[in-house]
């Protein structure tokens, strides 16, 4: 293609009018395609975050203050509890957030009604958390559904929102909602790997696990890693089923980094906003680039 | 051996056939639930629902003063007068599900605009520093919302929008999940197609609208479906942008003002859910072609 690129250039600058057409302007017209997104990035993202990077260095009365924000942010008890929590959460979901949604779009190879499955695992993205919290509310409050039957059978109840449980419980909703749409990608994923290299190893004699480990594994990599990409993205957004069914202040073990956010945010508190931002952004910058790094690397010990 | 074996395998068959119909009803019994329960008497969801005893449900399961919740799908008796409270009778819950649409049909219409256009940008510009750019587009949508949450809080005090709307559609509108997703899908576009329109003398934007945007139309749906599902599912940016609680997307009010009242909760949670299956229905054929699980053999 970049051949193809250069062909036209050449055939261009051939033309008489070449001054003209080798314009700066004209020669990078394509950027106003980019333009209004660029711009509003900016606004938005850019020109702010650098103003971020101002208030996480200073004081509220603008004084230099060197690395005093980050220092009073990580010693502090509430922001530990939500970090910690935040990153059990992920090492819990990240996991399984891809494996299990693999397992199942594995199943569902040459499965009869495979599309009409796949529209109903979609099905729960799409619908507003706020639509269906009053379900799991049903299910796991004190006198709620499972509570019931633990009562009905004479067994102790538990108050399942307001002990430990909850971390689970909101890993569970997690899931329930995010693996279909990982799933439907490895779908498509496994669709595109073709059936003339699982011909090939099975001329070559091998078994089932070779197979899996020498053709599946390797070609699904890159679709392993988009389902994690979003994974992560889809992760930080449990915030809102959390907010819904807790409220504000939930039980400890679910508070997480945007609940302290959250409540900096009700103090205007723009110093540890902007250290917390910036403390995210780092540690989802190493995540990715980690992870990324690691699929290559991985592909290349299987390939 | 196995392999050669019908009935293992027909067995095998059929194992992975109910494992999938199980997961795939679990996925759908929330749903379910709201929308069957929408059709339950006022009366009757008191009844169910309540944590408290009293005169209709004293025959339930019940420990001290408290009453256990009686979850069923099909209700005793059918009726609309849920829906009917929403609808006619006390419509101001309606001005919520007006307030999720002002806040989704501009961020909706302004992703669609401007995500393609900067994704076929970056895709045909030349510059080395393209792919730098589109880095940083990455990670910005690999952020959390709270993280981003503080430059648009920044930026929207610059501009004076804090407390509006604007201060939510604004920032949304140029959200970089887009423009990554079109991009993804127009690195294996056909070249050729691009070139041919050059030949015939059309400017870039006749290309691109002409040529382009109806060839990944189902990328293009795709993108649709998710922001709008992301869109009417406000709820972060709401909390921090939002104070007039008559001013909060429904997303926000269904939980926070609707607990007491089970007469209406299932009818304005199956409300609220409408348009976003509706779109998600509606782009159903070119979201199989656009997320490519069609071909899934």
């Amino acid at each position: 293609m970049r051949g193809v690129f250069k062909m036209q250039e050449a055939a261009r600058g051939s033309r008489p009018n070449t001054a003209l057409k080798n314009h700066f302007v004209l020669r990078n017209k394509i950027w106003f395609f980019v333009l209004p997104s660029l711009v509003g990035t900016s606004v938005f993202f850019f020109i702010p975050a650098a103003t971020m990077f101002i208030y996480a260095f200073s004081n509220a009365r603008g004084e230099f203050v060197w690395f005093a924000n980050f220092i009073d942010i990580l010693t502090n008890s509430v922001f530990q509890l939500a970090a910690s929590n935040s990153l059990l959460f992920m090492a819990v979901i990240l996991p399984l957030n891809v494996v299990i949604p693999f397992l199942l779009a594995s199943a569902m190879r040459n499965l009869r009604y495979k599309n009409a499955f796949a529209v109903a695992f979609m099905l729960p993205l799409i619908i507003p958390s706020g639509s269906v919290v009053f379900f799991w509310n049903s299910l796991f409050a004190d006198n709620g559904a499972i509570n019931s039957m633990l009562f009905q059978m004479g067994l102790d109840t538990v108050p399942w929102l307001m002990t430990d449980w909850a971390f689970w419980i909101v890993v569970l909703i997690f899931l329930f909602r995010n693996i279909g749409f990982n799933m439907v990608l490895f779908m498509a994923g496994l669709s595109l790997i073709p059936n003339d290299y699982y011909e090939s190893v099975k001329l070559d004699g091998a078994g089932a696990f070779a197979t899996f480990r020498n053709v599946t594994l390797v070609y699904i990599m890159p679709t392993a890693f988009l389902a994690f990409m979003m994974s992560i993205i889809n992760s930080f957004r449990i915030f809102r089923e959390i907010f819904l069914l807790f409220g504000p202040y939930p039980h400890h073990s679910v508070y997480m980094l945007q609940h302290f956010m959250n409540n900096q945010f009700l103090f205007a508190n723009m110093q540890r906003l902007s250290v917390t931002a910036i403390a995210l952004s780092v540690g989802v910058v190493i995540l990715v680039v980690g992870v990324f790094t690691g699929q290559q690397k991985l592909s290349d010990t299987f390939s | 051996m196995i392999r050669n074996n019908v009935f293992l395998r027909r067995i095998l068959y059929n194992a992975r056939l109910l494992i999938i119909a199980i997961t795939a009803i679990i996925s759908l019994i929330p749903v379910a639930f709201i929308i069957m329960n929408s059709f339950m008497g006022a009366a009757e969801a008191a009844a169910r629902y309540t944590s408290i005893v009293t005169a209709h449900n004293s025959f339930g399961v019940i420990s001290g003063n408290m009453h256990y919740i009686n979850m069923g799908f099909i209700p005793e008796l059918i009726s609309i007068s849920a829906w009917r409270e929403v609808l006619v009778e006390n419509p101001e819950s309606l001005r919520f599900m007006w307030n999720s649409f002002i806040l989704t049909v501009p961020i909706l219409v302004g992703q669609l605009v401007i995500a393609p256009l900067a994704a076929y940008g970056m895709e045909r510009a030349k510059s080395k520093h393209k792919e730098k750019l589109f880095f940083t587009y990455i990670i910005i949508m690999l952020l959390p919302m709270q993280a981003l949450l503080v430059p648009h809080f920044i930026a929207a005090n610059m501009l004076g929008i804090n407390q509006t709307y604007l201060a939510i559609i604004l920032p949304a509108i140029f959200a970089p999940f887009g423009v990554f997703l079109v991009r993804q899908q127009l690195k294996g576009f056909n070249k050729e197609i691009i070139e041919a329109g050059k030949i015939d003398g059309a400017n870039e934007l006749r290309i691109f609208i002409r040529l382009v945007v109806p060839n990944i139309k189902p990328t293009i749906t795709v993108l649709a479906v998710l922001a709008f599902a992301e869109a009417w599912n406000i709820i972060d940016q709401a909390v921090v942008f939002i104070r007039d609680s008559f001013a909060l997307p429904m997303s926000v009010h269904l939980s926070a003002n609707l607990a007491g009242n089970m007469g209406i909760v299932f009818a304005l949670s199956t409300l609220f859910m409408i348009p976003a299956m509706i779109v998600f229905i509606y782009g159903q054929d070119d979201m199989k072609e656009g997320l490519g699980y069609s071909g899934h053999r």
